[in-house]
């Protein structure tokens, strides 16, 4: 007699299979809008995942980035023969008129010294600039910010002040091991004290996600003009006081200002390595 | 039988990986700094690229978890809120998926006008979701320049589809490592 086999079904079960089944993508969304309720409520709450993620990166945003910088040099290398004879004698009008202002600067930073030794004036504590390359930009519309290619390894911390060759560009506002995150003065949510010289009145640079960061707080009869210089107050003991930031251009009767620095095109930036709270230096003599 | 065939394996894994390696470079290009004017304000959107065209014509090259990751990573990257382009690329590329059969049919000029309307979903909705964390003036100006960044991204989509076209031609047909023998 021929024995009857029964057909075995086997069911396994295992919960990725379930998720893989066409409920994943509700499960993923689910997770994302949690964690975008959790940066809703507490937007520092990934500040030191967002620095170690931006950490392994670096190294593949330095090689990937490489390329496109040697094309910038080469294009802004690429000058006609007119062109640099033009640039030549700009350069040598400049260099004359800077001449005489070196002399002038002489005379002042040695009437400057001895009018501080008259007065036993407290010295500012020094700084050192830490240079660094920009390797990434934020990619999108909403935020200004950059990534260089220097952190905590290299003295970079959170607060200090980041500057072009031309001024002042924005603050680190993350510091990862190898690199940090700089949050640019155009930001919609950069706040920097600054002070219209000249006039010596308090303001505060307000970034607008546009080129050019509005001056608010300023009294209501502040006799602010188009070209006057703004430059850091150092209030709070943020930044070092008189760092240059751009010129005043008034618009529909609102104060704007023009940053020095070219910020929508960043390639090298300087870090001001400069203690936060000034204040809470000891003076000379103490143990260090 | 399986048999496992140390040659096979690796000419599988390097193609597999090629793939998964171009998604990763088109997240990087989104995030690298070009050094040219205004180049970060107005960047297209270069993942997004990658989860529509693997979403039409390989879902299996991105499934959902990965797409989730490499959202977050981009968050983390530029500066958004987490959790943020994860949840709007996994609603398109399930959106897009939905519609694969439909768009895999189509002549290209179809898919790309496709394209076309995903890209201006993920920008109004990038814009939305991020007027709702801050509004105000700015607001405005950031709507303007995610609008060119949606157009830069619809002329750029055939050089990356291209691209994409390339690495799906050399992917394996089989998804899985082991060579089956007689």
């Amino acid at each position: 007699m021929k024995r009857r086999t029964r057909s075995k079904v086997y069911v396994r079960f295992s919960p990725l299979q379930y998720i893989g089944s066409g409920q994943a993508p509700v499960i993923f969304m689910l997770a994302a809008t949690l964690l975008l309720t959790v940066s809703f409520v507490r937007p520092g709450v990934f500040g030191g995942i967002r620095s170690s993620v931006t950490d392994m990166f670096t190294p593949a945003l330095i090689a990937l980035s490489e390329p496109f910088r040697q094309i910038s040099v080469v294009q802004t290398g690429i000058t006609s023969l007119s062109e640099l004879r033009a640039e030549n004698t700009q350069l040598k009008a400049e260099n004359a008129r800077l001449k005489e202002w070196y002399q002038t600067a002489l005379m002042l930073e040695s009437e400057n010294q001895s009018l501080h030794a008259l007065l036993n004036v407290k010295p500012d504590p020094a700084h050192r600039f830490i240079t660094a390359r920009v390797v990434a930009d934020s990619g999108n519309a909403f935020v200004k910010s950059a990534i260089v290619a220097a952190g905590e390894n290299d003295s970079v911390m959170k607060g200090q002040a980041v500057l072009s060759g031309e001024g002042l560009v924005g603050r680190v506002i993350e510091a990862g091991q190898s690199s940090s995150r700089v949050l640019l003065l155009t930001d919609v949510n950069s706040r920097l004290p600054v002070l219209v010289e000249g006039s010596r009145q308090k303001a505060i640079l307000a970034g607008m996600n546009t080129d050019m960061p509005a001056l608010k707080y300023l009294p209501v009869d502040a006799d602010i003009k188009d070209g006057m210089r703004i430059v850091t107050s150092g209030n709070g003991g943020m930044f070092i006081p008189g760092l240059p930031v751009g010129t005043v251009i008034v618009k529909d009767g609102l104060p704007y200002v023009k940053p020095y620095a070219d910020i929508s095109r960043l390639t090298h930036v300087r870090i001001v390595d400069y203690p936060e709270d000034p204040y809470l230096i000891e003076g000379s003599g103490a143990p260090r | 039988m399986f048999q496992f065939l140390p040659g096979e394996f690796t000419n599988w894994a390097v193609r597999l990986l090629l793939a998964q390696g171009v998604i990763v470079l088109l997240l990087l290009l989104n995030v690298i700094s070009f050094y040219l004017p205004h180049a970060g304000d107005f960047k297209p959107f270069f993942l997004l690229m990658a989860v529509y065209y693997w979403a039409i014509y390989r879902p299996t090259v991105m499934p959902v978890s990965y797409t989730f990751i490499l959202g977050l990573i981009m968050d983390l990257l530029s500066g958004l809120p987490p959790g943020l382009n994860a949840l709007i690329l996994v609603g398109l590329q399930t959106s897009v998926r939905r519609s694969r059969l439909f768009l895999m049919g189509q002549p290209y000029i179809m898919v790309w006008l496709g394209f076309a309307l995903v890209s201006i979903a993920y920008g109004l909705a990038l814009w939305l979701m991020t007027s709702l964390f801050s509004f105000g003036p700015a607001s405005f100006s950031a709507l303007f320049q995610t609008l060119i960044a949606t157009l830069l991204s619809v002329f750029i989509f055939p050089l990356a589809s291209l691209m994409l076209h390339g690495v799906h031609r050399i992917l394996p047909v089989t998804s899985k490592p082991l060579h089956s023998v007689g």
